[in-house]
């Protein structure tokens, strides 16, 4: 039944997603036509106009990724609020699967769909910062030299060790993060289900709240470590790492909670209207 | 639904009184095939127990009869349909010669009312 | 021999004063098509979301074949609810394919036959259909299922006559000897003729379960003219 549930959000999902990465696309090409067309080192009406139009387009292309990474958390959170609370709801929780069933197949394919978009975003971000060295630098040599000095880099082994640590840390978080945030929007949302008006008002309120509190436990547990290391090479890794080993660590947490609490919730407290 | 039933009266019975009726009246022939019982129910817009309810009191009077292989049919006995038409036409005589008397008419007045009517349908 | 479905002293109560549903105890055999009947507000429809497991019961228990309201029971549960739940957007043809894949049950050459008598394109969306179409569709989405229990939820409120009737020939039909069959309804007079049996409810309490003919012959009324005097304001 769980593979039938993702293959079905999945058939709701792919449009609107596949939409939102498309126009994310789009503008990235944009942008990397008009880096081979600008020049920014000259001194005439043609580097004045690079600049203005970089500045401009700039501003745009930002928005629009930020729009669509909102709109995918948005669209997410949409997505379960309405095939599970709202009329909807008499379809999907009538059919012969488990409430736990319901919500993983949502958290996959939120996942997916995170993970998509990522994906898009950042390699057009890299597309882009390649394009911007290549008309700095006249052509795509740079990189090339660029990892060669990074790989010559010499650092205390320990330093490496605690970077690598860092990078551990780093991924667990963005493997983390996208259950983390699907996770934090249906929370909210099915806490807000529990109050008898205004749904979606509470579970707004609930969202802000709770961000609010794991923000606050977050910086208690990390700001005192950041303070107490010492500066050495191998001190900013350590710092960092433990950093960022604590807030995944905190994530995963929230995850498990977040989890049981909506399973509760479907199962046991549905109330539909 | 077509059939007109009255609600405020168990249906089953004047179910069985109107197939009663199409069968004496020729509707449904000595021999015919009727329609399944769940046909008939969604047809009359009843309770299929109902229906069957009706057909069981039809076969218990021998109207009915299931032949197991093709289902159910009229009776072949065209002597059981007659004495059941006649019955039924005593039944509705008995009930006017009722109201009538009620009325107060004798019964020469009612003959005589029954001639004149019946010449002028003749014409 | 157990019943289809059972409630054991199932109460519902939504605050510490009102109580939904409370107490109720009801046997369904298999094999009828039985009449839920109240005034709105009465518990009818608390009831039917518990047979769905779409609410949990405060206290007591139902059964629906031997199994509380869960995976197990919904696949024996054929319910149709009260307001449009399908999405607008889906064509007939996705919403046959969805019943297919999710009911084991689901017998779509019979939903087929009933949609293309109704001269219905399957590639239609719901959107594009005037509302008695979609309550046509609906019912027979639900009544294509082979099920133990079929819950039907005001199938025939807010429609045209022609399609009540339409409606009314459906559920009998398709009606399995093997089955029950459950309709929460206020048109009574128009449905009370297929009904087995009546359950009444008030004020969360079941005021009365008898079989029809018992109640037309003892009351000498008609089941419409009896709710309205059980039910007198």
């Amino acid at each position: 039944m769980l593979k039938k549930l993702i293959k079905y959000e999945w058939n709701e999902c792919y449009k609107l997603i596949g939409l939102i990465n498309l126009v994310v696309l789009i503008f990235s090409i944009i942008a990397c036509i008009a880096l081979s067309l600008l020049d920014f080192q000259g001194d005439n009406a043609r580097t004045a106009f690079s600049m203005i139009f970089t500045m401009g387009y700039g501003v745009i292309y930002v928005t629009v990724l930020m729009a669509a990474s909102f709109g995918v958390t948005l669209f997410i959170y949409i997505r379960f609020f309405k095939n599970l609370f709202s009329s909807e709801g008499y379809l999907m929780h009538t059919l012969p699967v488990k409430a736990s069933e319901l919500i993983i197949s949502k958290l996959v394919v939120a996942y997916i769909i995170h993970f998509i978009t990522s994906i898009v975003i950042v390699v057009c971000i890299g597309a882009i910062v390649l394009c911007i060295g290549a008309n700095l630098t006249g052509d795509f040599s740079f990189v090339r030299q660029t990892i060669n000095e990074i790989v010559s880099l010499e650092l205390p082994a320990d330093a490496i060790a605690w970077f690598v640590v860092y990078l551990v840390g780093v991924v667990i978080t963005m493997l983390i993060s996208p259950l983390f945030s699907a996770l934090t929007g249906y929370f909210s949302l099915s806490v807000g289900q529990l109050f008898n008006k205004y749904k979606i008002v509470w579970g707004i309120g609930v969202y802000f709240l709770i961000t609010f509190i794991v923000q606050i436990i977050t910086t208690v547990f990390v700001v005192p470590i950041s303070f107490s290391m010492s500066y050495s090479e191998a001190g900013v890794f350590i710092s960092q790492s433990v950093q960022m080993m604590v807030s995944s660590g905190i994530m995963c947490v929230c995850v498990v909670v977040f989890y049981l609490v909506v399973n509760h919730i479907v199962s046991k407290k549905l109330n539909l209207e | 639904m077509s059939w007109n039933l009255n609600n405020d009266k168990p249906i089953y019975a004047q179910i069985v009184e109107r197939i009663q009726r199409q069968i004496i009246s020729g509707f449904y022939k000595a021999g015919d095939k009727l329609p399944s019982v769940r046909d008939f129910a969604a047809d009359a817009g009843v309770n299929p127990n109902t229906m069957q309810k009706a057909f069981v009191e039809l076969e218990r009077s021998g109207l009915i009869v299931t032949v197991r292989t093709s289902g159910r049919t009229v009776t072949e006995d065209e002597g059981l349909i007659l004495a059941v038409k006649t019955e039924i036409a005593k039944e509705q005589v008995q009930d006017f010669l009722l109201k009538m008397k009620e009325f107060g008419f004798s019964s020469k007045e009612i003959l005589d009312l029954l001639n004149a009517l019946l010449k002028e349908e003749r014409e | 021999m157990s019943s289809l479905v059972e409630c054991i002293g199932l109460s519902k109560s939504y605050t510490a004063q009102k109580m939904a549903v409370s107490s109720l105890n009801i046997k369904i055999e298999k094999g009828h098509i039985i009449g839920l009947l109240g005034p709105n507000g009465s518990g009818k429809t608390t009831l039917i979301k518990m047979i769905n497991g779409l609410l949990t019961p405060t206290e007591g228990e139902i059964l629906i074949n031997g199994y509380a309201p869960g995976v197990e029971s919904k696949k024996k549960v054929s319910y149709l609810p009260e307001k449009t739940y399908l999405s607008a957007q889906k064509t007939v043809q996705s919403l046959l394919d969805f019943f297919e894949e999710f009911y084991d049950d689901f017998d779509k050459e019979r939903a087929y036959k009933m949609i293309e008598s109704l001269k219905i394109n399957p590639e239609d969306a719901l959107k594009t259909m005037s509302k008695g179409t979609k309550e046509k569709i609906q019912l027979i989405l639900v009544m294509s299922r082979n099920a133990d229990l079929y819950v039907l939820d005001e199938p025939i409120a807010g429609v045209d006559p022609a399609a009540r009737d339409y409606i009314i020939k459906t559920i009998i039909s398709n009606f399995n000897p093997e089955a029950s069959l459950i309709i929460s309804t206020h048109l009574i007079t128009d449905i009370e003729n297929i009904l087995d049996e009546v359950i009444l409810i008030k004020d969360g309490m079941m005021v009365e379960h008898a079989s029809v003919e018992e109640l037309r012959e003892r009351e000498g009324k008609s089941v419409d003219s009896y709710f309205r005097e059980v039910f007198a304001c």
